[in-house]
């Protein structure tokens, strides 16, 4: 599903070398590492919103290195959330249907299931800027879910979520998972959150050695 | 706030009290000058080559600001978000025309669409001293405004938010026209106000490029330096007038346009 082979990766000073790594099974992998490690580079990269220097993207088993991200057809959510501030909510939630010419009776019936689970029903006629943390975290985690890719490239996706909401929210996304048969790569600070239902657990360390493990 | 920061803002204050009253007093004399001589006024604005020029004027300026905001902001897109060979040569050269004196773009245009090559464009289609001309001139400094503002503007927008559009399914251009531009909403508008505005005031350029032919290439500033010319002070200042009042309108229409209502109103 996702491989990354002999990739070289450079933002600013910072240079990631020889970086591959292959997610082949449907479900939840994790990808842990400190601080500045490289973790948001390596989605990023998968996305295509990170060209790399060197190296092979695949995704589903093509050579996607050079395909723009709107060729990837993955879900991505980035840690800063980056919601559409002119956009209200429901126009968050619907912008891939559109952009991926869904028919209109289709994307309202899968902003208002997506709306109904995330708890953001009330919510979408508010604009980004007037919800809290979490709820922006929610909006943005519907806004890549909306399309149905069955690729997901999650950057610490329930960091911004109080417990109570992070636990409803990792077992409905858990069960979505299962149900649709999504791969999904997960960075993570806090493996512990879902590291029972993930499938592998990759580690960066700051050396940039990529590979499979716990996180140290 | 201390006495020395009183003082301060006084001296500030005092600055714009004399800065705006010298605006008002300008267009309180026009006025004056023109309610001392009404019928002479009123019968220049009746005049039906004066009514002619109102109309080119607002038909020209718009037609160029139109053009200013898209050669303009496809410009400034290109160089804010590309690197390039020469990225900085043509940021350089987009800035000429707001530094150079207006004149000097009017002969310019003159000896390229009458002494060059293009001069057979001229003889085809009638650009020179006809309406063509009158867009052309007011066109040429209008893009350089709105290349400016827009930059700016696009240097202020991230270019992720486009990426992720284009993760979402979005092409480059999509992402564009779906993110980049809507977040530009008020740079956008504010560029397109200021490319009118030079574009309705332009007066050099017009009248070496397109001549001050009554009835033909004749915009509301030419009218009022012909005005002059035929010792008609009060039907120049009628004009001015009435320029002023468009200018003030199309002001007020685009503050309110650019004004965002979605702070915590919603």
């Amino acid at each position: 599903m996702i491989e990354l082979s002999q990739v070289n990766l450079r933002r600013g000073g910072f240079h990631l070398k020889n970086l591959s790594m292959k997610v082949d099974q449907v479900g939840l992998h994790l990808l842990t590492g400190q601080t500045g490690a490289g973790k948001t580079s390596i989605v990023e990269a998968i996305g295509g919103l990170h060209p790399v220097e060197s190296g092979t993207v695949r995704l589903r088993g093509l050579d996607v290195t050079n395909a723009s991200p709107e060729r990837r057809c993955i879900g991505y959510l980035p840690q800063d959330v980056a919601l559409f501030g002119h956009l209200s909510v429901r126009e968050n939630l619907r912008f891939s249907c559109r952009a991926r010419r869904w028919t209109p009776k289709r994307t309202k019936e899968r902003v208002e299931s997506l709306s109904e689970a995330l708890g953001l029903a009330g919510l979408l006629d508010r604009y980004p800027m007037n919800l809290s943390g979490g709820q922006q975290q929610c909006v943005a985690l519907g806004r890549a879910l909306a399309s149905e890719p069955d690729i997901l490239c999650l950057d610490e996706p329930f960091a911004a979520l109080d417990a109570q909401t992070r636990e409803k929210l990792i077992q409905w996304f858990q069960g979505y998972v299962q149900e649709n048969e999504v791969t999904v790569l997960a960075v993570t600070h806090q493996p512990q959150w879902l590291q029972a239902e993930a499938r592998s657990i990759w580690n960066i360390d700051r050396q940039g050695n990529l590979g499979v493990g716990p996180s140290s | 706030m201390t006495r020395g920061d009183r003082n301060f803002i006084k001296v500030l204050g005092a600055v714009a009290v004399v800065y705006i009253g010298l605006l008002l007093a300008m267009v309180l004399a026009n006025l004056i000058l023109v309610a001392n001589d009404s019928a002479s006024a009123w019968a220049t604005l009746t005049r039906a080559e004066i009514q002619q020029a109102i109309f080119l004027s607002l038909g020209t300026s718009l037609l160029s600001a139109v053009l200013s905001v898209w050669i303009g902001t496809g410009i400034a897109y290109l160089v804010s978000r590309q690197q390039f060979p020469g990225r900085r040569l043509v940021d350089f050269l987009m800035d000429m025309p707001i530094f150079l004196p207006p004149l000097v773009i009017g002969i310019s245009l003159l000896i390229l669409f009458r002494r060059t090559p293009l001069s057979m464009l001229d003889s085809a289609v009638g650009i020179a001293f006809y309406v063509p001309a009158i867009v052309l001139a007011q066109s040429i400094v209008g893009v350089a405004f709105v290349y400016r503002t827009m930059k700016a503007t696009f240097d202020t927008i991230s270019v992720r938010q486009e990426r992720i559009a284009q993760s979402l399914g979005c092409s480059r251009f999509g992402a564009f026209c779906k993110v980049t531009l809507p977040q530009s909403q008020q740079g956008l508008i504010t560029a397109a106000a200021i490319a009118w505005a030079r574009s309705f005031g332009e007066f050099g350029p017009v009248l070496v490029f397109a001549g001050s032919i009554r009835g033909r290439t004749e915009v509301m500033p030419v009218s009022i330096y012909l005005e002059l010319n035929s010792g008609n002070l009060s039907g120049a200042v009628i004009i001015a007038l009435m320029m002023i009042v468009i200018a003030a309108a199309v002001l007020l229409v685009a503050r309110v346009a650019a004004d965002d209502r979605r702070g915590g109103g919603r």
